[in-house]
C-alpha cells in the first residue's frame, strides 16, 4: 500500500515542505530511500527497524521503497526517521492515514522506540506551518521550541508506541501549550557597574550602540577590552519578537543547544578565536549551517586580538558586513544567511602591548610596532567609525563607586535611535551609521564652529576624505545622545576624540 | 561421494525433513543455474522461500551461518532471480533468503532456522 506523509527539509535557515512516500510491495526484502537522501537519512533504516521492532511492531519483510519529494532537493537531517516509520506504519495498516494529511512528523528514532530531539525545530516548524500542516508531532524535547509558533498544534511525544495509540483514536494527542513561552528570564548577569574608570570607553560603547558603529579599541593589556566588549549586549535596545524569532531560527539551524530551550531573547555575543577558520566564521559545510558572523547576527561579533587574525580572515568579513547577509552555496545548495552584527574589535598596540602608554615604556622598535601593526587589514579598519585609545585604570578609578551602568546607556542609546528612526522613516536607512554621501549632507547640518573645528582638524591632521566623512557621522550620533538637532562644536570635538586610537596607529 | 559431500547431504536431507514437519511445501531441491546453486526451494504462505544449508560435524571453524558469506549471498540472490524467471508464478509472492544451520555430532543433529537473514542491501 501506498502512503504519504509530510515534513519539512531545511535550507539555510528557512525551511520547505517534504512529502514521504512509502511503498511496500511483494519483493525480495529491501529498503530502499530515494529522492537525495544523505548519509544520515540513509541509515535511518536501520533505527526504523529496530524501533518498530522494539515497539512491538513487525518490521514488514517486503520491498519498502521510500522516496521524498520534491526529489531534486537534498535533503539533511536525522528528523526524517519518524515520518518514515510511520510511513511505514501507515502502508502496514498499522495506523489510520486519516490524520496524516494535515499533520507534519519530525523526530529521530533510538533503537527501542523514544524519540530523540533533533536541531533546526523551529524553522521546519515555521516551514510547514506556511505550507498549511496544521497539526506537528515533535519529539518531547522539542515541545518547547516548536511551541514558538502560533497557530499550529504542537504534539511532543515520547515514543513511537504513544504516537501510534494518538493516531490510532487510543488516546488523544498531548498539545504543547504556548503560553509557558511568554518571556522569561530576561535577567542579566553582566553590567557596565562593574567596569570602574574607563567611563570615556563607555561613552563611546554608548555612541557605537546609538548609531550603529563599529568599535575598535586599542589599548595595553589588562585595561578591560574584553569586559568592556561582553557587556556591549546589555545596552543594545532588547529584541523585537521578529528578531528573536530569526536569531533563534539560526541557533536552531546550528544545532547550538541552549540550555534554556526555546526562544532566544538575549543578543548574542559571539567572540571567535583567532585561528578561526574562514567556514567557521562565515559558515559553510556541504550542507550549508551558519557560521559566527550569522550567530552573532542582531548581536554583537568581537574580535579579541585583532592583529592576531590572519589578515585573509578579516577581508572575508568585508563584504558580509557589509550587506548584512551571506549566500553560502554548495555542491547545488544554497543557502542565505542573515547576519547584521555590530562590530566590536580589540587589540594591542604593539608586540609589548605597552606602545602609547604613559607608565610603562614600550620595548619595540619603531619597525615592529609597524610590523605589528600592519597585520591589520587597513581596508578593514577603514570601516570601524569608532577607534579609541584605552589606557588603564588608576587606582583612584579602581576605588571609586561605578558611575554609569548598563541600564543608564540603554536609557541613553534607546532615545538616540528612537530620534533616528523619526529622522530616517522616509529613507532607505536606519542608524546613523548607514549615511552616506547626499544623506550626510541633508542630516548632519552643523554649526559654523563646530564646522571650523572640522575643517581645522583636517587641515592640521591631514584627514582623509573618508574619515572627514566618518567623524561628521559621530558628531551627529553625538548631537543625537545630546538630543540636539544642529551638530555643535563639542559634539564635534567628542567625536573627534573617539578617533583617538589614531596617534597610535602607523600610516604605512 | 566423499566425506564432506555425504556430510553436506546429510544436512540438506535433515533440513528437508525439518521443513516439511514444519508445514513447508518443497518446490526444488540443489537448484542449478549458471549463477549459482540454491540448496531448497519451499513456499508456505504466500510465501517463497530460498534457503542454504550449512552443515558441520563440529565447531573448530566457527559457526556455519559465519561461512555464508557476501559471495555466497550474491550466488543465492542471483540464482532467485533465475528461478522466479523460470517460474514466474512465484514472482508476486513474498520472498526471503533463509539459512538452515546444522550441527551434526555422533548422537544428534541440532537444526537452527534463520529466517529472512540478509536482504538487498546486503550484497
Amino acid at each position: 500500500m501506498l502512503s504519504r506523509v509530510f515534513t519539512a527539509s531545511l535550507t539555510g535557515i528557512d525551511a520547505e515542505l517534504v512529502a514521504v512516500e512509502t511503498d511496500i510491495c511483494s519483493g525480495l526484502p529491501a529498503f530502499n530511500t530515494v529522492g537525495l537522501p544523505s548519509a544520515i537519512i540513509r541509515e535511518a533504516k536501520d533505527r526504523i527497524r529496530s524501533a518498530l521492532i522494539h515497539s512491538g511492531f513487525d518490521f514488514p519483510m517486503k520491498r519498502v521503497v521510500i522516496n521524498l519529494s520534491p526529489a531534486s532537493e537534498r535533503k539533511e537531517g536525522s528528523h526524517f526517521d519518524l515520518p518514515m516509520a510511520v510511513g511505514i506504519l501507515i502502508s502496514c495498516e498499522i495506523v489510520a492515514e486519516h490524520d496524516a494529511v494535515t499533520t507534519g512528523f519530525i523526530g529521530e528514532l533510538s533503537l527501542d522506540g523514544t524519540l530523540v530531539s533533533v536541531s533546526g525545530v523551529l524553522p521546519l516548524v515555521m516551514g510547514m506551518k506556511t505550507a498549511g500542516i496544521r497539526r506537528i508531532v515533535v519529539p518531547y524535547e522539542n515541545g518547547e521550541e516548536a511551541a514558538v509558533v502560533n497557530d499550529i498544534a504542537v504534539c511532543p511525544i515520547h515514543s513511537l508506541t504513544e504516537l501510534v495509540e494518538c493516531m490510532n483514536g487510543k488516546r488523544d494527542y498531548p498539545v504543547h501549550n504556548g503560553a509557558l513561552y511568554a518571556k522569561k528570564n530576561m535577567c542579566e548577569t553582566l553590567d557596565f557597574a562593574e567596569v570602574r574608570g574607563q567611563e570615556s570607553v563607555k561613552r563611546a560603547v554608548t555612541v557605537s550602540a546609538a548609531g550603529g558603529h563599529g568599535l575598535f579599541m586599542l589599548g595595553v593589556p589588562g585595561a578591560g577590552k574584553s569586559m568592556i566588549a561582553k557587556r556591549i549586549p546589555t545596552v543594545l535596545p532588547p529584541l523585537t519578537y521578529d528578531e528573536i524569532l530569526e536569531v533563534t531560527k539560526i541557533y536552531s539551524v546550528a544545532g547550538y543547544p541552549d540550555e534554556e530551550k526555546g526562544l532566544i531573547t538575549r543578543r548574542p555575543f559571539r567572540s571567535p578565536h583567532h585561528s578561526i577558520t574562514p567556514t567557521a566564521l562565515l559558515g559553510g559545510g556541504a550542507i550549508p549551517k551558519p557560521g559566527e558572523i550569522s550567530l552573532a547576527h542582531r548581536g554583537v561579533l568581537f574580535l579579541d586580538e585583532l592583529p592576531e587574525f590572519r589578515r585573509s580572515i578579516i577581508d572575508l568579513l568585508r563584504q558580509p558586513a557589509e550587506s548584512g547577509e551571506i549566500m553560502i552555496e554548495r555542491n547545488g545548495n544554497a543557502a542565505l544567511f542573515p547576519c547584521k552584527f555590530m562590530l566590536v574589535a580589540a587589540g594591542n598596540p604593539c608586540k609589548c602591548g605597552y606602545y602609547g602608554d604613559n607608565e610603562t615604556a614600550c620595548r619595540c622598535t619603531p619597525g615592529e610596532v609597524s610590523r605589528y601593526q600592519n597585520r591589520i587589514s587597513r581596508p578593514f579598519l577603514d570601516r570601524i567609525d569608532i577607534r579609541i585609545a584605552i589606557g588603564r585604570v588608576t587606582s583612584e578609578e579602581l576605588r571609586s563607586a561605578p558611575v554609569t551602568s548598563s541600564a543608564e546607556m540603554a536609557e541613553h542609546i534607546c532615545t538616540a535611535r528612537e530620534i533616528q528612526q523619526h529622522r530616517y522613516r522616509n529613507e532607505n536607512v536606519n542608524l546613523n551609521a548607514d549615511l552616506e554621501g547626499r544623506l550626510i549632507a541633508q542630516y548632519c547640518r552643523m554649526s559654523a564652529q563646530a564646522e571650523s573645528l572640522l575643517a581645522q582638524a583636517y587641515e592640521r591632521n591631514f584627514l582623509s576624505v573618508r574619515i572627514h566623512e566618518k567623524i561628521v557621522k559621530l558628531a551627529r550620533t553625538v548631537a543625537d545622545l545630546d538630543g540636539a538637532d544642529i551638530i555643535e562644536e563639542f559634539h564635534m570635538a567628542e567625536a573627534m576624540s573617539l578617533r583617538s586610537a589614531d596617534d597610535l596607529i602607523h600610516e604605512k | 561421494m566423499n566425506e564432506r559431500q555425504k556430510t553436506g547431504k546429510q544436512g540438506e536431507d535433515l533440513a528437508c525433513a525439518y521443513l516439511c514437519s514444519c508445514g513447508y511445501r518443497l518446490l526444488a531441491r540443489n537448484f542449478r543455474c549458471k549463477a549459482g546453486e540454491i540448496d531448497i526451494i519451499a513456499y508456505a504462505d504466500r510465501c517463497v522461500h530460498f534457503a542454504e544449508v550449512k552443515t558441520r560435524r563440529d565447531l573448530r571453524f566457527g559457526l556455519p551461518v559465519e561461512a555464508v558469506d557476501a559471495r555466497k549471498i550474491r550466488h543465492i540472490y542471483n540464482a532467485a532471480r533465475t528461478y522466479l524467471m523460470k517460474y514466474p508464478q512465484y514472482a508476486d509472492c513474498d520472498l526471503r533468503m533463509d539459512v538452515l544451520e546444522i550441527l551434526l555430532t555422533d548422537a544428534r543433529a541440532e537444526i537452527r532456522f534463520l529466517e529472512n537473514v540478509f536482504t538487498e542491501e546486503d550484497l
